[in-house]
């Protein structure tokens, strides 16, 4: 399960997802999201450090994105609890997928994977529409001591 | 598609084993039970068939000339196919355009997996400790399709009741086809009272693993007359991926291809939704049964929940009604099971048996037209239309 409570600085952080950025290396502190926006159309896709076209507009010019800060707050589109996943992940948590703007475009949203905390897993405290705001925690470590980091999100 | 530069394509023979688990056989032992029973249908013998497209989602290698070292290495040519859950459906489309194209006269789809008791599909690939599953979200397929169903709810206000009376008309259904995996007939209160799995399903939502094997022959007319006892025709087969919708790199868009090929099919048959007699769509969990009530035109928009409530695609539902179109005869994937590469074509072989009056006290009566449905995550979606 997600530690919430571990946020003060160690050595060896190291994100599970390319698009959750960190500034400090030894801290959680500023950590964010990133997207990658089209220039052309103006699509805003999760940061991955080899997309080169965009797969909206077919895009293909070099520069073609921008990089772009996702915001921390965010609304839940959906959420499940799941009570049985693979083999060794868990359960129960809840799954949810939540929309998220960017800085500086009003208009602009992408949709995230993420587990809701703060919650007691279960239908009733949770509601489709909710305000959530998401932070950085470190879930586990991995085999050479690193702590993983992922993004999580909390009721607003 | 425009398949009008095709020539009509028939079905000529379809078999299927009973879905389970067979431990004892293997995918090509499995898979050459059902083109025995596929031939013996139509009348014909292996020498008869010039193609074979041969679908298998999990033991991809060979699996069609395996097939044939087991029951009859003609020297055929064979194309091996995978193409998620609808990879069944994919094999039989090869097969149609391959006599669809004039180039072979009977052609053989077959679709097998073997699965056993895997459990959840999917699972953590390389190092777990930085496996996105359960601390960023879920990737399950009872998840995804578990949020699918909650956005019909957002939506539309389908309740959970709904989503579950899906799971006991199909287990129902089942009660008549004896080639079904289960054949246990469930409560709206046994389900909804059984395990949850990914919220709103509960395991009875779900489909289950298991080891299936398919076939069928499809053939020019000219064959088709001289083989079959009744010409069934493919009026339609239609193939489609996701288009980029909201959301959909990061939660898989269940919806929209199934539209598109829906619309696509029915434009290739020249029938309407209003045509149907009966369906086999992907049920792989109960909420995905309601949302492919309006992505397959069977409902209006919104309206699926009124769907199940009036029974609407239910074999005890209203017949006279004209809304009355029964959907999952066979039990569908949450009773007669899911071995992902015989789905499809098993799915070809419900909607045959329901033309040709062969369906037993599942019978729909009066069927001229029927459609089968299946979708892949990742992505694939399959529709084909069947008429006499």
């Amino acid at each position: 399960m997600t530690n919430d409570t571990a946020t003060e600085a160690k050595p060896g952080l190291r994100p599970i997802v390319d698009y959750l950025i960190m500034p400090n290396e030894n801290s959680l502190e500023g950590a964010y999201l990133q997207g990658l926006q089209c220039k052309a159309c103006p699509t805003v896709f999760l940061y991955a450090p080899t997309r080169r076209y965009c797969a909206v507009c077919n895009g293909k010019d070099e520069d073609l994105f921008s990089k772009v800060r996702l915001k921390d707050e965010g609304e839940v589109w959906v959420f499940t609890v799941v009570h049985q996943s693979w083999p060794g992940i868990p359960t129960p948590f809840v799954g949810g997928i939540i929309d998220v703007g960017v800085e500086g475009d009003a208009e602009a949203k992408v949709a995230v994977r993420a587990n809701i905390v703060g919650v007691e897993p279960d239908p009733k405290n949770l509601q489709m529409g909710m305000k959530v705001r998401g932070k950085a925690a470190v879930a586990h470590k991995d085999k050479d001591g690193n702590d993983v980091v992922v993004w999580h999100f909390e009721p607003a | 598609m425009n398949n009008e530069s095709l020539r009509d394509v028939y079905v000529g023979g379809v078999g299927m084993i009973k879905f389970g688990r067979y431990p004892e056989e293997n995918v090509a032992t499995l898979g050459a039970q059902a083109v025995q029973l596929a031939l013996a249908d139509g009348g014909m013998q292996l020498n008869d068939i010039e193609m074979m497209a041969a679908g298998c989602l999990y033991q991809t290698n060979m699996i069609g000339q395996k097939i044939l070292k087991e029951m009859g290495m003609t020297g055929i040519p064979v194309y091996n196919v995978a193409n998620a859950c609808a990879t069944g459906s994919t094999a039989f489309r090869e097969a149609y355009f391959a006599v669809g194209s004039g180039a072979y006269d009977i052609a053989l789809a077959v679709g097998v997996e073997q699965m056993g008791k895997r459990g959840l599909l999917g699972g953590i690939t390389g190092d777990p400790a930085y496996s996105p599953e359960g601390v960023m979200g879920t990737g399950t397929m009872p998840g995804v399709f578990g949020m699918a169903g909650l956005e019909h709810s957002r939506q539309y206000g389908t309740t959970i009741e709904q989503f579950a009376q899906v799971s006991v008309k199909n287990h129902e259904h089942a009660m008549a086809n004896p080639l079904s995996q289960y054949q246990v007939r469930v409560s709206l209160e046994d389900v909804l009272n059984a395990r949850m799995v990914a919220y709103p399903n509960t395991l009875y939502m779900c489909c289950p693993t298991g080891d299936g094997a398919a076939a069928a022959v499809v053939m020019s007319k000219e064959k088709a007359k001289q083989f079959s006892r009744e010409l069934i025709k493919v009026a339609a087969s239609a193939l489609t991926t996701d288009p980029y919708t909201d959301r959909v790199l990061t939660f898989p868009d269940v919806n929209t291809m199934t539209v598109n090929a829906a619309r696509e099919a029915y434009d290739q048959a020249g029938v309407s939704p209003q045509d149907l007699n009966s369906v086999e769509l992907h049920d792989c969990f109960a909420t995905a049964e309601v949302l492919h009530y309006e992505n397959l035109q069977l409902a209006p928009k919104g309206e699926a929940g009124r769907w199940v409530d009036e029974k609407l695609t239910d074999l005890a539902g209203p017949q006279g009604d004209p809304r009355w179109t029964p959907v999952n005869t066979s039990g569908g994937l949450l009773s007669k099971g899911h071995p992902i590469g015989a789905t499809g074509v098993a799915n070809i072989c419900e909607i045959t048996w329901q033309l040709r009056g062969q369906a037993g006290d599942r019978q729909v009566p009066d069927h001229k037209v029927g459609m089968a449905h299946t979708i892949g995550l990742g992505s694939a979606c399959a529709v084909h239309i069947l008429t006499k």
